[in-house]
């Protein structure tokens, strides 16, 4: 077979051609393509841009160069922020995962209750953050009359302080997101639960296993895909936390709950910052990206069932 | 085309240019707009009023688009409420894309923000000279005046001040007639509070420094920044606000929410608390939900009588297409007669002499009227609100005990200082 020529009239010849191939595809792609070119790609240059600029949403922006990406590393705040954000996720990812996946075993029993509690568990997902702030608000008041500091003198634990300790407020909040989240874990756990052949399960009982080491040897490896992916999703979510910082502490006490996200609207919406808060929102996708690389790389391998 | 004609085009256009720019100049100065322009002028409010009296806010509104109508019978006034949460990023991403409100409600240490960013306009000249301003009471067009323009007409002022419960009191044997006038007499009847299982007064850390730190700095003769922009919140003064808030804290003379708390008006109704900080909205609230013992007290001394209340005024922003009808519905808006309805409603009290007649009938309402010549809006600096998540935070970590008084107020004044230099 002679070589091809692959000149550039001859690609540009085939791409006429594929394109004429496919191009009620192509048609149909469009409305998408403009809509993301418009609402993701637009933004995300174009805060590219400002991060090298001093702009205050108002008026002309002004050009710093990379000020304010230097202006990062002497901002005590800032480091502080990204510091809650690193121990939110640590408070969060793995009680979320764990709590998501023991409460599928729970409804994955197939028992007759199965059905509701699988809509009880579930129910948090579906509410609005804001009631939840303020039912969380209103259980973990640091007075004495707040409902878990009744519980906790009831068995002779002195008053807590919650929210209004820089110790444990950013625990409460991550408590928090646990539970508005762990009814959506729970359903991709019950569904990569309800992938994994019986058998597996039949022939470990013939073998003599016991329900733990089943546990360990067949239906947590089998979830490794699962894993990944709620990981990598709580991971993100956990980066991104905000609502509850707004809603609950306004970022307090003394900063404790002052996330990358919080700083960044701070920085934007009050400081009038928008370079810098661009800044910060790159630095965050950075920190996600890195770590989506590095949960791929030691979570993300095939699992084959057979 | 020879050098002559050339020359004449080249004239032309320049006198063009100038003449159009004089146009636009003379338009944008003198207060004097012709009746017959047509606009649609949009106002951005906020719901001043709890959900009952929504329909009330809205006739205020709609009889102050009326009488605007009057005078311009051909422009179309448009009130959009806009809720309060997160107003000044609504704000300012609507005006960033063009589609945002000619009008707007502000306070003033946002408003020295938005003035050094630009994004209002000065209407010090737009209005003319006919807005009666003898009438407005001198210490409220200061408010909304950045660096000798004035950026707004005010509509509201008010006072926060302490609201005692009556029952406590009298349980703890204080005089409703005689109430605490300086911090030792106040904190001898917080103490006693203290002593029957009450606490002394509320203190809502996750305000602003307006309603928490910022009176006592002012009633121990201090400020936060003087006029000539030197930050004083650390000096000797300043220092002593710092201190008693410590004090009330270690001394439970406040609850131990008050770290960041921003509700504390709860335990005060359910009569856990002697004092709450309030303002005039404390009051009807109280009325509102029928709690009928209470007495407005003083604002308190230490060097001097002094506290916060804001000044709300509406502005206009750099970037609206009627600058000049947006200043004269300023100036309708906040007449005689349009204050009157407002503050009648919303329980504030008028920044027009004339209109405060509206609480001669009204104890409480006349007694907070009294105590509004001791108020000041706040910090009216550029960096004012820039500022106020350090305060919170340095006085949060002072109360929780990992920063004495003076390292607090020093990292203020730090933070301050910084803010100025960038």
């Amino acid at each position: 077979m002679p070589p091809q020529n692959h000149s550039k009239t001859s690609f540009s010849k085939r791409l006429i051609l594929n394109f004429k191939k496919h191009a009620i595809v192509y048609v149909f792609l469009i409305p998408i393509l403009i809509h993301f070119a418009i609402f993701y790609l637009y933004p995300i240059g174009f805060s590219l841009y400002i991060t090298f600029m001093k702009w205050s949403i108002i008026g002309e922006a002004e050009f710093v160069g990379l000020q304010n990406w230097i202006n990062i590393f002497s901002d005590e705040l800032a480091w502080k922020a990204i510091r809650n954000t690193v121990l939110f996720s640590l408070y969060f990812i793995v009680p979320t995962m764990a709590l998501g996946l023991a409460l599928a075993l729970l409804i994955n029993q197939g028992n007759k209750g199965s059905a509701v509690f699988k809509g009880v568990f579930f129910l948090p997902v579906v509410t609005s953050f804001v009631v939840i702030s303020a039912i969380w608000a209103w259980l973990f008041r640091g007075t004495e009359d707040g409902l878990v500091n009744v519980l906790l003198q009831s068995v002779g634990i002195e008053t807590q302080l919650f929210l209004s300790s820089s110790a444990q407020a950013l625990i409460v909040l991550a408590g928090l997101s646990i539970f508005k989240v762990c009814g959506s874990t729970m359903i991709y756990y019950y569904a990569g639960l309800q992938s994994i052949p019986e058998e597996y399960y039949e022939a470990a009982r013939i073998d003599g296993a016991n329900r733990w080491k089943i546990f360990w040897k067949i239906t947590f490896p089998l979830l490794l895909p699962i894993h990944f992916y709620v990981a990598i999703i709580t991971s993100i979510g956990s980066f991104q936390i905000f609502d509850s910082a707004f809603l609950l502490t306004s970022g307090g006490p003394n900063y404790s709950t002052t996330t990358i996200v919080y700083y960044l609207y701070h920085q934007g919406f009050t400081s009038l910052r928008l370079g810098y808060a661009s800044v910060l929102a790159y630095v965050l996708f950075f920190i996600i990206f890195g770590l989506s690389l590095i949960q791929k790389r030691y979570f993300g391998r095939e699992v084959d069932y057979k | 085309m020879g050098f002559k004609k050339i020359g004449l085009l080249f004239m032309v256009l320049i006198l063009t240019f100038t003449m159009a720019a004089c146009s636009e100049d003379s338009e944008s100065t003198g207060g004097k707009v012709d009746k017959n322009s047509s606009a649609t002028l949009t106002v951005w409010v906020h719901p001043f009023v709890g959900e009952d009296l929504k329909d009330k806010q809205k006739e205020v509104f709609d009889n102050m688009a009326a009488s605007f109508k009057k005078e311009y019978p051909n422009v179309k006034v448009k009130f959009e409420e806009i809720p309060w949460a997160n107003r000044e990023q609504k704000l300012l991403t609507a005006l960033a894309a063009d589609q945002g409100p000619d009008v707007f409600y502000l306070i003033p240490d946002i408003m020295a923000q938005f003035a050094d960013q630009g994004v209002l306009t000065p209407i010090t000249d737009l209005l003319g000279d006919d807005w009666d301003k003898s009438d407005f009471e001198e210490s409220s067009i200061e408010s909304v005046t950045y660096k000798n323009e004035m950026y707004g007409l005010p509509i509201l002022r008010e006072v926060q001040t302490y609201i005692y419960n009556t029952k406590i009191l009298k349980e703890i044997g204080g005089d409703p007639n005689n109430l605490p006038e300086t911090w030792e007499e106040f904190d001898e009847l917080a103490q006693k509070a203290k002593d029957k299982g009450y606490f002394g007064r509320s203190f809502e850390g996750g305000a602003t420094a307006n309603a928490t730190l910022y009176p006592l700095v002012w009633q121990s003769g201090g400020d936060v920044i003087s006029k000539d922009g030197k930050v004083l919140i650390n000096n000797k003064d300043g220092l002593e606000a710092f201190e008693r808030i410590q004090k009330w804290y270690k001394e439970d003379m406040i609850p131990k929410d008050s770290i960041n708390t921003i509700d504390h008006f709860t335990p005060f109704v359910e009569g856990k608390i002697m004092a709450v900080w309030g303002a005039g909205l404390t009051v009807s609230s109280l009325k509102e939900k029928g709690f009928k013992d209470y007495v407005i007290g003083p604002p308190l001394k230490q060097e001097k009588m002094a506290t916060f209340g804001t000044t709300g005024m509406f502005v206009v922003p750099s970037n609206s297409k009627h600058k000049e009808l947006a200043a004269q519905l300023v100036a309708e808006m906040t007449s005689k007669e349009s204050s009157e309805a407002f503050n009648s409603l919303t329980k504030f009290i008028p920044a027009r002499k004339s209109a405060t007649a509206i609480y001669d009938g009204d104890k409480d309402m006349a007694k907070m009227t009294e105590y509004v010549q001791y108020a000041s809006p706040g910090v009216i600096h550029p960096v004012a609100r820039v500022v106020m998540p350090t305060i919170q935070a340095e006085l949060q970590a002072m109360m929780e005990g990992s920063k004495s008084p003076k390292e607090a107020a020093d990292a203020v004044a730090k933070a301050i200082k910084d803010e100025m230099g960038k």
